[in-house]
């Protein structure tokens, strides 16, 4: 149900265990502190699979894949990445071709272009940010294993499905407004 | 309107209001919707639905889901190749799109928004659409589709923004127009079947909203 104090904190989870999305926070540059995260740096290219148990920073490029299921990645201004991404938080403030998937969200900031599908319980779309593809909020962390072209499937809640609206049964009508 | 004023209608208070529109949303036209009006009205936030928007990506309109919904996809047909590429798909190359898009199996919706898709499919298409959706939807599922019936309309499908007030900012995404198809409403019906038309509203500047249900 709508309550008044869901208006004051609009992310506030229910008790029906919706998914919520926070408004865009900022759009300067996400750059980690030395010593935060891992950087790879402008000049730097690499083909293959990055893994590894650390933050993420990428500036460089990337063609491959990217996973790091337990911890942030995040695609710099000057960061170009060819590869599908697997990250707790991901990041997007440069180019992405590839699949996105957050454990817990992807945020696309303002400059970023993307080209694949997201799939994520919540996502962030900055104004001006460019993206071609389809979003999954489907409320549970991506599982392994699935063709990466595939949604995940959601937990539903074990209620009956929802009948259809009661004004909306049993007749055609038709009115001008 | 009523999904504002139900208390157990859908929060809207991360909405735009029309005023709040910015310079960078390209003047867009602003409309009631008594069809979504009536749609979200309806549903009931205990219960909450799986959504499919057919429609861009936007973050005000992912807010508002994320409010009244269990799970979330937004899929724009057209992807890469444009509305000219998807247009240009014959029947089994369109079928084949819709199952790596939306494969058959996966949890069903409970609400699907086309928006004003309908208008710019061709042939078999419209047909296959519905046919696929109802696959993947609730029995029961509500679908909302806007036609164009009067003068002229945007030439690609537009990006429409869901705002506070049951309103709709519409926003173009080409300049260019072309002849508003203006189908007789019983080929709407026969275009989204097996989803029956229960309710359809008749707006000023020409836009006819459908609601239909998965039957």
């Amino acid at each position: 149900m709508w309550k008044k104090d869901d208006e004051s904190n609009p992310t506030a989870n229910t008790s029906s265990g919706m998914i919520t999305a926070p408004r865009p926070t900022s759009a300067k540059p996400v750059v980690p502190a030395p010593g935060e995260a891992a950087t790879i740096g402008r000049s730097i290219t690499i083909r293959g699979d990055v893994t590894g148990d650390e933050d993420l920073y990428i500036q460089g490029r990337i063609e491959g894949t990217i996973n790091l299921k337990q911890h942030s990645v995040t695609v710099g201004p000057e960061g170009r990445v060819k590869a599908n991404i697997k990250g707790r938080m991901v990041t997007i403030e440069g180019e992405v071709d590839g699949d996105v998937r957050g454990q817990e969200q992807v945020a696309l900031r303002s400059a970023s272009k993307v080209n694949g599908d997201i799939v994520a319980p919540r996502v962030v779309l900055e104004d001006g940010a460019s993206f071609l593809g389809s979003i999954d909020m489907s409320g549970k962390a991506p599982s392994e294993g699935k063709q990466e072209s595939k949604p995940t499937v959601t937990e539903r809640p074990k209620t009956d499905p929802i009948p259809p609206p009661s004004s909306l049964t049993n007749k055609t009508s038709t009115a001008k407004v | 309107m009523r999904w504002l004023r139900k208390s157990q209608a859908v929060p809207l208070t991360a909405l735009k209001t029309p005023a709040e529109l910015t310079e960078r949303d390209e003047s867009p036209t602003v409309h009631d919707s008594p069809a979504l009006t009536e749609i979200f009205g309806n549903l009931d936030t205990d219960r909450p639905v799986r959504v499919l928007d057919l429609g861009p990506a936007l973050q005000t309109n992912l807010d508002f889901y994320t409010k009244i919904a269990n799970g979330v996809r937004i899929v724009p047909l057209q992807r890469n190749d444009g509305l000219e590429g998807l247009q240009q798909l014959d029947a089994e190359a369109f079928a084949a799109r819709l199952d790596r898009l939306l494969p058959i199996g996966d949890d069903a919706f409970g609400l699907v928004l086309m928006w004003d898709l309908l208008n710019y499919l061709v042939d078999e298409q419209p047909s296959l659409l519905a046919h696929h959706l109802a696959a993947v939807a609730e029995r029961g599922a509500s679908i909302y589709v806007m036609i164009f019936t009067a003068g002229t309309m945007p030439r690609e499908p537009s990006r429409y923004e869901l705002l506070a007030g049951g309103r709709l900012a519409y926003r173009p995404t080409t300049r260019r127009r072309t002849a508003a198809p203006d189908p007789p409403p019983a080929k709407v019906e026969r275009w989204i079947k097996p989803f029956r038309v229960e309710r359809s509203f008749l707006l000023r500047h020409g836009v006819r909203e459908f609601i239909a249900v998965n039957a």
